[in-house]
């Protein structure tokens, strides 16, 4: 066996190529680690705005709430169930919106005008259905959105003279349309680019529209501003759009406003401002008669593990808030008057998905979700325990959406 | 992602009878190939023997002295290898390959990867996803007909273009059966296959390719074993690397290390329990010393690595023991062998390197052969002349190989060739339909008359229609999965229709008793873009006349509960010119993917075609 004598002083170039490939291609493997998800770059997490909700209509109270399995958006169904003024027992209306529910509903109503139920886009159908009764749900009459309605529970608004409005679209292309006869014509009254290139959008910082209220004959807008501490709540006057003035007290003017919901009450409207900061989320609810003044209420702040489930009119001229936190315990928080403080009512069951305040009578139903069954429980006047007062089986079907 | 599989059962049994029955042809083209291969040496040797009895070859009636034997490195890696990919053929045999190769196998290395992976992947996804049966059974046959050509053909021209041909496919394996190794995505490590174990098949079909002259001294084993090297100090820096999780078996948080995540995972692939114990222990182990695995491995491989580096033979031996015993405990304990559970497409990487590894070494040991005749460089080994086909009937060694060679292209192409066709054709295998919805069945009756509206209130009937052929449907102008995608299935199978299509009315009548409205309708239209459509009608009408519409033509329609969407039946059908109902199809499209879709708008378009020419 023989052996080739080395070379001395020649050297292959894959030899000298392959280390620097190596090299690069070990540094590049190992910078290529998935990033950790979860915070905004601002490191203040966005607010996650429920659509659970309960509303009041001039035939009974009205709940929207997600069932089925909630990890899986397609397994997702939103439920509506009903209340008819003067009983004690709730059904579920759903099976009139006649399209799948993925996506979440929205709900408007105002005296003597029809109640209103807008399904959410999802999957791949890219506007928005709607349905109207004002017979309690006995009959229905469908409307349409040619574009999905906007992922908030004030996307829809009905006033007290008739007028309907929607926020469709998310972000600067979300628009304010208005009906212009029925639920199917509608016409375009601002757009969030719009808003944002005037005045009042430059000093908020205008970055989206969260919420719609056609309150008093007037059109009001929400947003999200990017400026810290203020309120981007913009009333129609005359064609022209303002930035309505609402100074936040103390700390929180420091912090990024958004509006979660604007809720029309017997007395006036609410605004419901989420406020976020480093340690957490706060809540105030500003209250006006007129739109020029506001009445600010003291910020409920949420422990940085809770989060928003649901808000909504209690009675009269007051507000709840329910908050869970990530080991499940809940929440409830209402808020009565102009600027009173907040009371804490007794903690509500677990998988508590939102509450209805009984317009006739002291007693609040909270309802609790598990998979296909919703469990309601109620608290009577002065208890502090909630008693389960009715069990739904819901028949989902799963995989429908597929 | 668009292409990403079809969303069948891997086990689907219209889909895997087709692959079986294709598997059963083809296998019979392999054999006649055989048997031609076969009589065509037994011809050549007699010539052969004819022509050396005359003298004629000036060899005084002896046959020409053949080329010499090859040396070790080389004969190592080409009969492994190519036992290595007829094995990897025989898997792709699996009756879940058409169905489960790309959501099992190529999917969830490419989600990890960055986009512009993920895009290139999935083109050749789509073709898989397309054309499963064909392109299953390709994969069988290019695999071992390529194993067939490094095992039978030893050496000269033939066998390293069989190396060349084991690169080619080696490289688009890797990158589109393996997503590149997924050296692009995190979590890359040694002990999981990096940088993917066909990247050693095209190593060593490059090896074999190379030319006679680069094996006659031990440069080509030491540049191998420095390249190895190289590797193995890199793959050792890469394991040590802080924050990528293999220096915990366990986190802070309660979750696993990298490490024991990966083999968790692998336990849960079906494999004999055995096995599964096997893996499952050492996840637990790994899980409680964590730390200490690592170091062991980060040591042992940038051990080896350094010990390759200095190519000596002494040191190179122990490195190489090392080396194959980490390997082994390696492919069992953490790759759980890859082929003996799931759709396991190869024995995965530990075998491979390590056959490299050690054909570097031989390389470097043992460069030249010993023949008869003394100390003879292969290089200088006497190879023939004349033109070929002199040498067919002058060299049985060529004879042999040439024929070989053959054989072995003749049954590459035999998967190669249905594939290259498959592949040319954009729209999916109506088998993907077939598998959904069974076949289109063929009727003749007088289709139901109608009268409605279309999405722009004008009214419309069937006896309107007359003289062009219907494709007929009812679509939920609300739904949200199926019928968005049915649309899109007829708008797919009009522009397959090409000219034929100014023939061709496709219509659909509303199937939501409350969304009845031509709004409706035309905000359909605008999502699916159907509107720029000349010969879409969607049609609408009061409920009293939908109502037998949807029951003349067997359409159920009811509310559904719990916030589900209408249910409604997914029929489709096609009427002929003179108003005769020929053929109706089940038009629920399952899953949906891209793959189902394009199948059925086929299936659609040829039930079309058919009615359109009356046949």
């Amino acid at each position: 066996m023989t052996r080739a004598r080395r070379r001395p002083g020649r050297r292959s170039h894959v030899q000298a190529v392959v280390p620097f490939v190596f090299v690069a291609a070990v540094g590049m493997s190992a910078l290529t680690v998935a990033p950790a998800g979860g915070a905004s770059t601002s490191g203040v997490p966005a607010i996650q705005i429920p659509l659970a909700t309960s509303i009041h209509s001039s035939a009974g109270t009205w709940v929207t709430l997600p069932m089925g399995d909630l990890s899986q958006p397609l397994n997702t169904f939103w439920q509506l169930f009903f209340q008819p003024t003067g009983t004690t027992s709730w059904s579920n209306k759903v099976e009139a919106t006649a399209v799948a529910t993925n996506g979440g509903l929205v709900l408007a109503s105002a005296a003597n005008q029809p109640f209103v139920v807008g399904v959410r886009p999802s999957n791949l159908l890219h506007f928005s259905p709607l349905i109207s009764t004002d017979d309690g749900g006995h009959s229905w009459s469908p409307g349409l959105l040619r574009t999905g309605l906007a992922t908030s529970p004030s996307a829809l608004s009905t006033g007290l003279t008739g007028q309907t409005l929607a926020l469709v679209g998310d972000g600067l292309g979300a628009q304010v349309r208005t009906s212009t006869g029925g639920l199917s014509k509608w016409g375009t009254l601002t757009t969030a680019r719009q808003l944002a290139s005037g005045s009042g959008g430059k000093a908020c910082g205008l970055d989206s529209l969260t919420a719609v209220a056609s309150w008093a004959g007037r059109a009001i807008v929400g947003a999200d501003c990017s400026r810290p501490g203020v309120v981007g709540i913009f009333a129609e006057q005359a064609g022209s759009w303002n930035l309505d003035p609402i100074a936040l007290s103390g700390s929180l003017r420091r912090d990024r406003v958004e509006v979660l919901a604007l809720e029309q009450t017997t007395d006036g409207l609410i605004a419901v401002l989420g406020i976020s900061e480093k340690a957490g989320t706060a809540v105030v609810a500003a209250w006006t008669t007129n739109t020029t003044r506001w009445i600010i209420s003291p910020a409920l702040t949420l422990a940085s593990s809770h989060h928003l489930v649901s808000f909504g009119p209690a009675d009269g001229s007051s507000l709840f808030v329910v908050s869970a936190s990530s080991s499940g315990s809940m929440r409830l928080a209402v808020v009565d008057d102009p600027g009173a403080p907040w009371r804490q009512l007794p903690h509500p069951p677990s998988n508590t998905a939102t509450v209805a305040f009984s317009p006739t009578s002291p007693t609040i139903d909270a309802f609790a979700v598990h998979n296909s069954t919703m469990t309601v429980w109620a608290l009577g006047s002065g208890s502090s325990d909630w008693v389960k007062s009715q069990v739904v089986h819901v028949p989902i079907e799963f995989g429908s959406s597929h | 992602m668009p292409g990403m599989g079809t969303g069948l059962r891997t086990n689907d049994p219209t889909i895997v009878s087709a692959f079986h029955t294709a598997l059963l042809h083809q296998g019979l083209i392999v054999l006649l190939i055989l048997a031609v291969a076969g009589i065509s040496l037994n011809v050549l040797r007699t010539l052969q023997f004819r022509r050396a009895a005359r003298g004629g070859d000036g060899n005084q009636g002896v046959l020409r002295p053949d080329d010499p034997p090859e040396p070790p490195a080389r004969r190592l890696l080409r009969v492994s290898f190519g036992l290595i990919w007829v094995i990897d053929g025989i898997l792709q045999g699996q009756s879940s390959m058409p169905l489960g190769m790309v959501p099992q196998v190529v999917q969830p290395t490419t989600a990890a990867s960055p986009t512009w992976v993920q895009h290139l992947v999935n083109a050749g996804a789509t073709v898989w996803s397309y054309h499963p049966v064909q392109a299953a059974a390709a994969a069988v046959w290019i695999q071992i007909g390529i194993g067939l050509w490094l095992l039978v053909v030893p050496r000269g021209m033939w066998s390293r273009a069989g190396g060349l041909v084991s690169v080619g496919w080696g490289l688009l394996v890797w990158v589109f059966g393996e997503s590149f190794g997924g050296i692009f995505a995190p979590g890359l490590t040694w002990l999981f296959g990096a940088p993917g174990a066909v990247l050693f098949y095209c190593a060593a079909g490059a090896l074999i390719a190379l030319p006679g002259r680069a094996w006659a001294t031990p440069r080509l084993g030491r540049t191998v074993l420095r390249v190895l090297g190289v590797f193995f100090v890199g793959m050792a820096l890469l394991q040590a690397w802080p924050g990528r999780g293999f220096w915990s078996g366990q986190t802070r948080s309660g979750g696993v290390g990298t490490l024991t995540g990966m083999v968790q995972q692998m336990a849960q692939t079906p494999q004999p329990r055995t096995l599964s114990s096997w893996v499952t222990s050492f996840a637990a182990f790994d899980a409680s010393h964590g730390w200490g695995v690592n170091l062991f491995v980060v040591l042992a491989l940038a051990g080896i690595g350094a010990a390759f580096l200095t190519a000596r033979p002494r040191v190179v031996r122990v490195a190489l023991l090392a080396l194959v015993v980490l390997c082994l405990a390696d492919w069992m304990l953490i790759e759980d062998f890859g082929f003996l559970g799931g759709v396991g497409t190869d024995p995965n990487s530990m075998i491979p390197q390590a056959l490299v590894c050690i054909a570097g070494y031989l390389a470097l040991t043992r460069p030249v052969v010993v023949t008869n005749a003394g100390v003879v460089p292969i290089v200088r080994a006497p190879v023939g002349v004349g033109s070929w086909r002199q040498r067919l009937i002058t060299s049985p060694g060529y004879a042999f190989r040439f024929v070989a060679a053959s054989a072995a292209i003749g049954v590459v192409l035999v998967g190669g060739i249905p594939m290259a066709v498959a592949a040319a054709n954009p729209n999916a295998d109506p088998i993907l339909a077939t598998a959904v919805d069974g076949t289109p069945n063929a009727v003749n009756f007088p289709a139901p008359a109608f009268t409605l509206v279309d999405q722009h209130d004008r009214p419309v009937s069937l006896t309107d229609l007359r003289g062009k052929t219907v494709a007929l449907t009812f679509l939920d102008p609300v739904c949200t999965s199926d019928c968005p995608v049915i649309a899109q299935e007829f708008r797919q199978a009009d522009q397959m229709l090409g000219a034929l299509s100014k023939k061709v009315e496709f219509v659909a009548i509303d199937a939501n008793p409350l969304y009845t409205a031509p709004d409706y309708l035309l905000a359909f239209d605008d999502q699916e873009n159907l509107s720029r459509i000349s010969n879409w009608a969607y049609l609408t009408g009061p409920l009293t006349q939908l109502k037998p519409i949807w029951n003349n033509y067997g359409i159920l329609i009811g509310y559904s509960p719990g916030g589900a969407m209408i249910a409604h039946g997914e029929l489709a059908y096609v009427i002929s010119p003179t108003g005769q109902m020929r053929y109706s199809l089940d038009s629920d499209p399952g899953a949906g993917t891209s793959a189902t879709r394009s199948s059925f708008a086929a299936t659609l378009a040829d039930a079309i075609t058919r009615t359109a020419n009356g046949s």
